[in-house]
This record gives structure tokens, sequence and C-alpha cells, in this order.
């Protein structure tokens, strides 16, 4: 029976006690440490890129006549950031807070109201005001193509594509 | 590297069996006819000594109108990932089982039969992983089956074995103490266990179906990260070097440095966990809260380097997404020297307390033919004198460009379990300093690349339990198939050549020194025809 | 009885009934301190115990009348072993000490069976573990301390040889290890045993129940120690109200050098246990009986 068990006594004096009081002492949080988003709603311009590379689907786009919502649940957060990494236009923003409890179920939702842009030609809602603003500034686009939604720039595309070729086109009749 | 003449014998052996083969880097793809199966299986297990890793049964029909099965081994010796790959009728497939040659292929066999309703010949088969109440014939793994369907289901009880000849311990999976959801019911007579029966796959959470369906690459590498709590950085490393391979993607070498150091952090943390586990069942509550105080540094080291605690979220496909500069550098080598001194005197004390060392030696010992037999992995392996590590024999990431010891040793028993895995995190702190030291300049991330569809990537990272295999078949914008096994599903059968003839009360030690990570596992063993003949099943409610 | 004992007979009585309580708490936060934590406040057992009391039982268990009875009475035996071993201090015949080995044999057989009542396969498993090493330990417990007594009434008397002194430590040594071993701490606590097997004896008890099992297991360890220290400080300032004072400042520095003890070792098992205390005990007894008898032929 050697006397090394007894050298924890040492080792437990050595070290002292390392229980951090929280929540009566600040936790203990690196500067790289990931915790809740915060979306800055001038900056978001409703693109959904956020959406398509949200692995538990925390970030939802809901869209109804004449508004897309851009909806951020907590709940099912990850917090892994990856919406920080693709938003163009860097609306997201990580924070270091991660005490997110509550007792409101509505605290954990949070909302980016966007206006739709109404097609000239048929009258549907297409995509956001803001995104066809950024549009406008990043590419060199004609008023008409803007203004319009996907169906009926198609049909217009095709059309011209038609004219062009057999002077006619079945469409346009 | 690889062994390129290695490679001859498996010419031979295709071409002996009607089959074709094809070499892809490091992979050996042989597909033969169904009827030549268990012997090109017999040949390569037995003769060439692979081992043996898993097998998945693919829906091929939308693609060729098949059913295929593929079975994985790896030539450790020579460095090679040999895939034995057969085709079977679309309208009923029907395969021979390969378990009177292949014993550690029992599981898997089951689970591609449950999930995706491939019948075996030869052998005894029974329901793994679904429960008995399950609808016969609806395999969830087939492509005509949503992600999202819910059968209409008739919900019987589970029932617990009862035994007039011997005491039944049941125990788990809702017993107040356990970690994880994990039945064993252990026959004993006296104080001694005669046999053991386990069921588990009680959290199956359908990961490879989701992945097929719902989610897009680079997202699944935050899904196989939640795969496992503790390894959840190797399954996720896994998966993308899976899909690199497949994809021939040229990840930039700082990437894979950072990726190695980031999994020996976590082998480190493990092996730590484990550690003061072990201490906690033998009672010894002070080692394991020490063990656990060295534990947090760790914990905070991972966090500086990663964003996270645990699951660190920093994978992608082509590269990781966060950098280590000089400073967290300077800090990650502070740590680690703190590290060393700390854990070094804790060791020493905490393997010298008389009954610390009396309990661990000479209990639960596995023997070497039968660890071969089962093709067990990691620590449990090597405790038994198999000198088995994917680092070294399948070099990946940045493996090559460091110089460590696998240790070996060959008692089997409880405590050469732990001294293998209290040597490895030595090692590991070794690794991280080399690899922090010879980290290339470099970008981190590869932002321009395709995925080509149908191609085929197989890969082993060595968790902190074993070799992690991750085999993907790339689809359009997710893979069309996607098989994960985790160390622990070859390990778990072990435990019953472990636990005949122990006492009761070293079951729970020996039960955690194969160190279980049933979430990894999320599979269900039904380890039978023991001794025990005649027992009879009765419900829980 | 003497009339100074007389009257704080029943103030000792009650703090006999409370200060095993205390001494746990700082028990608590010593192994805290050793394992680098803060630990409980030193009040907490008297918390606990008190929370327990005023829980709701819910339970509908046929044998809970038996186990409410039987810890009851043990609590009961174990404050009259106190009673007996004060009186022994204080007033110095021995039959009294005699008494109190007696009540103290029955408290802590009492209280070790009471898994036994309980119908649940864990309780079986650590209640007959506990019977395991009560029946190697209490024997040894009690033949220990006789002897200590009687050979301690010799030397009293007046005749001490380097013999006596000799068989006295060795008895000393035996009465303290089965003291320690009686108290049901690591690493002879195989009754908690395998906590993922079956969490221990503890595992069917719940609210008032819980809490007279826990008071009793406190009572016990306190009286283990009490009933060592008795002869010994008898040895140190004979029999009188001073040596009652150092035997109530002796017990918790004992209570802390067992509680050190306990901290800095693994738990054994089942079986090794009891047949390496047979084996210590029985090497003891036979150096201090061969003294003995070398003592009375010389």
């Amino acid at each position: 029976m050697s006397i090394k068990p007894v050298k924890l006594v040492i080792i437990a004096g050595k070290k002292g006690r390392v229980t951090v009081k929280y929540p009566f002492q600040e936790p203990v949080v690196t500067s790289e440490f990931r915790g809740e988003i915060e979306i800055d709603p001038a900056k978001c311009i409703g693109c959904g890129a956020c959406v398509r590379a949200c692995p538990p689907n925390a970030l939802e786009l809901l869209e109804s006549e004449k508004e897309t919502i851009l909806r951020y649940f907590v709940g099912r957060c990850i917090f892994c950031w990856r919406c920080v990494d693709v938003c163009p236009v860097s609306a997201i923003k990580g924070t270091k807070n991660f005490e997110l409890a509550t007792d409101k179920f509505t605290d954990l939702y949070t909302l980016i109201v966007h206006t739709r842009v109404i097609c000239e030609l048929c009258g549907t809602p297409a995509e956001t005001v803001k995104m066809q603003r950024y549009i406008t500034e990043k590419v060199p686009i004609s008023e008409e193509y803007i203004t319009t939604c996907p169906t009926c720039r198609k049909k217009q595309f095709v059309e011209k594509v038609a004219t062009r070729m057999v002077g006619f086109s079945e469409l346009k009749k | 590297m690889p062994n390129p003449e290695a490679v001859t014998k498996y010419i031979e052996l295709a071409e002996k069996n009607s089959g074709v083969i094809h070499i892809e880097g490091d992979t050996v793809h042989i597909m033969v006819p169904s009827s030549k199966l268990v012997d090109v299986a017999d040949a390569v297990f037995n003769k060439y000594n692979c081992s043996f890793r898993v097998c998945a049964g693919i829906d091929e029909r939308p693609i060729n109108g098949h059913f295929s099965l593929v079975h994985l081994f790896t030539d450790d010796k020579a460095g090679y990932y040999v895939a034995i790959k057969t085709y079977l009728s679309g309208d009923n497939p029907v395969a021979p089982s390969i378990v009177s040659v292949v014993p550690a292929a029992d599981w898997c066999e089951m689970e591609a039969r449950d999930l995706v309703g491939i019948e075996f010949t030869g052998r005894e088969v029974y329901k793994l992983v679904l429960p008995l109440w399950w609808p016969s014939n609806l395999h969830p793994l087939r492509k005509d089956v949503p992600y999202n369907y819910r059968p209409e289901l008739r919900i019987e009880s589970e029932k617990i074995g009862s035994s007039s000849e011997y005491g039944v311990i049941p125990l788990g999976p809702y017993h107040p103490t356990l970690h994880e959801p994990e039945y064993f019911e252990l026959y004993v007579e006296g104080e001694r266990i005669v046999d053991v029966k386990y069921r588990g796959f009680h959290v199956h959470r359908g990961i490879e179906k989701l992945a097929e369906s719902r989610m897009s690459y680079q997202q699944i590498n935050f899904l196989a990260e939640r795969i496992c709590g503790i390894c959840g950085f190797v399954h996720s490393t896994c998966y993308a070097l899976a899909v690199e391979k497949a994809a021939k993607l040229d990840v930039p070498e700082r990437a894979q440095f950072i990726r190695s150091i980031v999994l020996e952090v976590e082998r480190i943390h493990s092996h730590l966990l484990w550690l003061g586990v072990a201490f906690h069942l033998l009672g010894y509550d002070a080692g394991f809260m020490h063990v656990w105080r060295a534990r947090e540094r760790v914990m905070w080291l991972a966090e500086l380097l990663t964003g996270s605690r645990k699951t660190y979220g920093i994978n992608l496909i082509g590269g990781v997404r966060r950098d280590i500069n000089e400073d967290k550098k300077q800090k990650a080598l502070e740590a680690l020297r703190e590290l060393y001194k700390d854990f070094k005197s804790l060791v020493e004390v905490a393997l010298s307390v008389p009954q610390v060392k009396r309990r661990l030696t000479g209990t639960g010992v596995l023997p070497r033919e039968d660890a071969i037999k089962l093709s067990v992995e990691g620590p449990t392996a090597r405790a038994s004198g198999i000198n088995k590590d994917a680092r070294r024999d399948l070099p990946y990431a940045a493996y090559k460009y460091a110089s460590f010891r696998v240790p070996v040793y060959s008692e089997g028993d409880n405590l050469a379990r732990a001294l293998v895995r209290v040597d490895e995190t030595f090692e590991s702190m070794s690794i991280i300093e080399q690899l922090l030291d010879k980290l290339p300049s470099g970008p981190v991330l590869l932002s321009d690349f395709e995925i080509p569809e149908g191609r085929v990537g197989v890969q082993v990272v060595e968790a902190p339990r074993g070799g992690d295999i991750h085999y993907v078949v790339t689809g359009r914008g997710a893979p069309y198939r996607w098989r994960v096994r985790a160390p622990t599903y070859a390990n778990i059968p072990a435990l019953r050549v472990m636990l005949r003839d122990q006492p009761l009360a070293d079951a729970p030690i020996t039960i955690a020194s194969i160190d279980p990570c049933f979430s990894c596992t999320d599979r269900v063993v039904v380890v039978r025809d023991g001794k025990v003949e005649k027992i009879k099943l009765i419900p829980v409610v | 009885m003497e009339p100074p004992l007389n009257y704080i007979l029943i103030p000792l009585i009650a703090l006999y009934a409370t200060i095993p309580l205390l001494l746990d708490g700082f028990e608590r936060k010593l192994k805290a301190a050793l394992q680098s934590r803060i630990g409980p406040p030193v009040t907490q057992t008297v918390y606990d115990v008190l929370k327990l009391l005023l829980v709701k039982e819910t339970k509908n268990q046929p044998t809970l009348p038996y186990v409410t009875l039987t810890l009851l009475s043990s609590m009961v035996m174990g404050l009259t072993a106190l009673y007996y071993a004060t009186l022994y201090i204080v007033n110095g015949d021995v039959i009294d000490m005699f008494y109190a080995l007696a009540f103290l044999a029955v408290f802590t057989s009492t209280h070790t069976i009471t898994p036994l009542l309980v119908p649940n396969p864990y309780s079986y498993i650590g209640g007959m573990r506990e019977v395991m090493l009560a029946v190697v330990n209490e024997a040894a417990f009690i033949t220990s301390i006789s002897l200590y007594t009687i050979t301690l009434q010799r030397i009293l008397i007046g005749n001490t040889t380097w013999i006596l002194v000799l068989v006295i430590l060795v008895l000393a040594l035996a009465a303290f290890i089965s003291s320690y071993a009686t108290s049901s701490r690591v690493p002879f606590d195989i009754a908690e045993a395998e906590p993922e097997l079956a969490s221990g004896v503890f595992i069917e008890f719940s609210g008032q129940i819980l809490a007279l099992n826990i008071y009793n297991l406190l009572l016990r360890r306190f009286a283990a120690k009490f009933l060592v220290l008795a002869p010994t400080v008898i040895l140190i300032s004979g029999h009188s109200l001073i040596s009652l004072i150092l035997a109530l400042l002796l017990t918790p520095i004992i209570w802390t050098l067992y509680a050190t003890i306990a901290v800095i070792l693994g738990r054994s098992r089942v079986d090794i246990a009891p047949l390496t205390l047979a084996k210590i005990y029985i090497a003891l007894f036979l150096i201090s009986i061969t003294g003995l008898l070398v003592f009375t032929h010389a």
C-alpha cells in the first residue's frame, strides 16, 4: 500500500476551488463564443440566402399576398452562424448572448417584415421591394424587366424570341 | 500512402470470381455477382486479414432498377479501402449472408434487412433496428417512402425476460442512473453473470433518411456533428472527407491541419471524460472531480479554437470556417503544457489507489481471437493486442505530418483499456504541439467547387472510440446514400464475451470500459443464443 | 447517577441527536474542498432531512409500516447505546459499556436489514451485500471493543506491562478499523456500489422513510466513533466529566480523519471487502489474544 493516494490532498490544495459562482458571477465565455444572432431590419433585403443555409430551419421565409416575413425562431437555432456567413448584405450579426430563457413564447420569435413588389403585368406579388432596389444597384437592368414577376419575364422573353424568329408570337394573341 | 503492390491480389481475386475491379485513389471497388459474395468476403477477411467495417444496402431502383449491397473492408497493412458490391433484383432482393465467414457482419446485415428490405439467406434473421410492431413491408430507406411518412401503427409493449433458472437483472433503459438509453438484461447465477441480452436503438433518429431527402450538402455537416455528443467533430470531418474524396476536391492544407488539431482536442476531451466516469463507477469520486476539472480547461480551449464548447460547427465541405492565428496558438500551447502537468500527477495518484487497481485488473477480459473475429475498434481492440489505428494505417487530414506512437497492450482487461486511453491522451497532446508548429499558411476554405453526381467516397476517421466510417454516394444537391457506422456499433457485440462469467459487481465498469456511445450507435442488438435457453418474455405494462 | 450528570442528561441526548447532522454537513464541505469544489453549506444535511420529513408521501407499499417501525426502533436503540456509553465514561461501571455495545449491535443490525424489507431486486442486492459485510464487521467490532475495554480495566487497576501496552494498541487498531468499516463509507459502502446498476439501498426509499434512513446512518457513524473513543479517553483522563468533554471534542476530529480517508480511496467489491477485512481482523485478534494469554500466564 503506497502513500500516493494521499497526494490527492496536495493536488486539491494547489488547485483550490474552481467553481464559478454563476449566476452570481460572470460566466467564463471566450471571445470566440457563438451566441444568438441579431438581424438588422434596415439592412435585410429578404433574399432568403440565410434560409437556404440554415440547417435546422430556424430561419424561415413566410410569404403572403402583401408581405414577405423573415422569421427567426431561437428555439430551433443551433448557433452555427452559417446565416452570418452567407448574408450578402451583412445584415446578420452574431452576439455572445446565450441567456435566452424566457417565459413568454413570443420572445423567441423575431420577425422582419418586407413589402412585396406587385408585378405590373399580372398583378401577382414577386420579390421584396428592398431586393428590387438591391438588384438595381448591383446590375444594369431594364425597368421593364425589374417590374415584372418571373413568370411574366419568361413569357415576355419567349414572345420576343418568337417574334424575332418567326415574326409573330402565339402568346401575344 | 497506400502500397500499390498490394492491389494485385485484389485484381486476381476479382478475376477469379467473375467480378469487375476499379481502383480509385485509395479505394478498391470490386463488383461481383451475388453468388460469389461469400467466397470473396471469406478471402478478403480471413486470407488477406482485412478489418470488416460495415455493409450498406442501397435502393438504386430510380437509377438502374436494382438494389445493391456493399460490404466495406479496410486493408490496414496496405492502406486501402475495399468495397465489395453486388447487385440484387429490384422486385425481390435476396443476398447471401456472409456471417458464417465474417461474424462481425451480423448487425449491419440485419439493419439492411430492416431498413432497405434486403432478405438474407443462410443465417438466422431477426428484427434489429425497427420495433417488433413495425409493419413488415415498410422499409424506410427505400426511395419510394417519403421521409415524413407516418404509418398506421399498433404499438405493443416492450417485453423483458423472466426466467426461473437464473436471476434476471434488467439494466436500463428507463433506469434513473443510466446516462444513455440502453437496455441490458443480465442473467445471473448468484453473483456470476451467465449471459447478456442487449437491446438498443431506442433513439433511432433516421439521420440517413433525413440527409438524403431534406438537406443539402453543406447543411449535413451540422447534422453529422449531432450524431454524437462526444465525437461529433469526428462524424462531421469524416463526412466532409468522404464527400471531398468522392468529388476529388483539393482541400487547402491549412484546413486539414486545423481539422486534425481539433480532432485531437476532441480526443483528449473524450478520454478525460471517460476516465472521470470510470473513476466514478469505481467509487473514486475525487478522481472523477479532478479529471473533469482538467477537462473543463480542454473545453475552454475548444471554445477558443472553434467557437463552441462541444458541437464545434467549423467543418464545411471544402475546408473549415475558423482559423488559428498566432495568439490562439500560443494560448493553446500554454493550456496544453498546464494540462500535461496536471494530468500526469492525477493519473499517477488515481491509478495507485488500491481499490481502483484491484477492480480494474483482470476483469472484463476480451481474448484476442474474439476481438479479431468481431472486428472491434479503437482502444477495445488495442487493449487486446490488435495493432490497428486508422490515423496511421489509412492516413487522412494532416496525420502524415505528425509522428506518434500507437499504444497496444495485450491483457485485454479493463485496466489495459484504461491505460491505452491514458497513453493516447499524452500522444494527442504531442500531436497537437507538432501540428501547431508545422501549420502551413494559406486559405482555410475552398470557395468554388462542384460536386458531381454518382461518385462514391469512403472514409474512416479514428474517433476516440475507434474507427468511424462514412460511405457517401453523391447525388444532386444532397447525397444519394449516406451510411454511417460509429465504432461502438462494432464494440457492443464484444460485451457478451467480456461479461460472461464475471461477477455482477463488475458489470457497470466493464460496460463502461468500451466507452459506449449509444447515441452514436443508435442501433439495436439482440445478443442471443447463449447458455440461457428458456426465456419467457413478459410485457412491461 | 452523579448529580451533575443528572442535570445535563436531557440536553446531552438532544446533542447526540443533532450533532451527527452537522458533522455530516461538515464532511460534505470537506469532501468538496478535496475535490476542488465549493460544496453545499454546512447545514445542508439538516435542510435535506427536514425537507424529506415534510414531503407528501404517495407511495403505496405493503411493507412500508415494517420499514418505518424498524427504522424508528433502531433510532431509539442508537440513542440508548450512546446513553450507556456516556454513563460508562462518567461512572466507570463496565457493565454499562457492555450494555452500550449490545444496543449498538442491535442498532446496526436492524439498520442493515431494512433494505431487505422492500420488494425490489436492486434493494435486495444492496441489502444482501450490506449483510455480507456486516457479518464480518459487526462481530469484529463487538469483539475488539469488548477486549479493548477489558484490557483497559486491567491497565487502570495498575499492573501495566509492555505486553499489555502492545495488546491495547493492537486492539485499538482493530476497533478503529471496524468502526470505519461499519460507517458505510468508501471503500466499504458496497451497498451503494455500482451506481449504474442499482442505485444503492436508497432507491426504494423516499420522503419520511428516506429521512429516517439517512438519520439512522449518520447516528450509526456517530455511535461507532463515540463507542471507540469511550475507552480511549478513559485511558487519558480516567472516569470523569472531563473525559466526556474530551470524547465529545475528539469525535469531530476522528470524523474528519475518516472523511479524508473516504475521499482518497475507491470503492471495494462485495467479494473482496469482507475477505480483506476478515484477514486483517483474524491477524490482529491472534496477536492480541496471544498477548493477553502471555500476560495472564506471566
